[in-house]
């Protein structure tokens, strides 16, 4: 089996977040595929992201990346906050089976705009004739 | 932030926050006369 991969690393690109590993040593069988998987906002659980980061799809095996949408982290089953580092882990397969999982790897802090700020009004205490407050 | 105030006139409000990112959408505007 191949040896464990590096701990990956994770890097924001546009509205993606873009996983990248590093081949190990695939023990002279070839790495048939990846398992890539993602941490979820409990910080302790990993999940496969099957549609946007399939491990044994061609161009994400010759790339040694994938990129999930933020918007998937954003929801169940991963429901990650804004803010927060995405965390993922690799694990190569051969024919004689699958390597140890690699450490977890980050890098790239999902963010986003704030929020439109909210209850904005008049301070009758500051107002008058010659001068407005506001608060918010 | 100061800017001239007219008393009588009524001025307009609308606030926005901005991090790293970029500009939130602008917040529901008031108006306010100075009086």
């Amino acid at each position: 089996m191949p040896d464990q991969p590096a701990a990956p690393s994770t890097v924001i690109d546009g509205l993606t977040v873009r996983i990248n590993w590093v081949a190990p040593n695939a023990r002279g069988y070839q790495i048939t595929r990846y398992i890539i998987k993602i941490r979820q906002s409990d910080n302790l659980s990993f999940k496969e992201e099957p549609i946007s980061c399939d491990g044994s799809d061609t161009t994400v095996m010759a790339g040694l990346s994938c990129k999930v949408p933020i918007s998937t982290l954003k929801t169940p089953p991963y429901s990650i906050s804004w803010g927060l580092s995405i965390y993922a882990t690799v694990t190569a397969v051969n024919v004689y089976g699958l390597s140890v999982e690699s450490l977890e790897g980050n890098g790239a802090i999902i963010l986003t705009i704030p929020d439109a700020p909210i209850n904005l009004v008049n301070v009758p205490s500051i107002t008058r004739a010659t001068k407005i407050g506001l608060s918010w | 932030m100061l800017f001239p105030v007219v008393t009588g006139q009524t001025y307009h409000f609308k606030v926005s926050a901005k991090n790293s990112v970029g500009y939130s959408l602008y917040s529901k505007e008031i108006g306010v006369l100075a009086a």
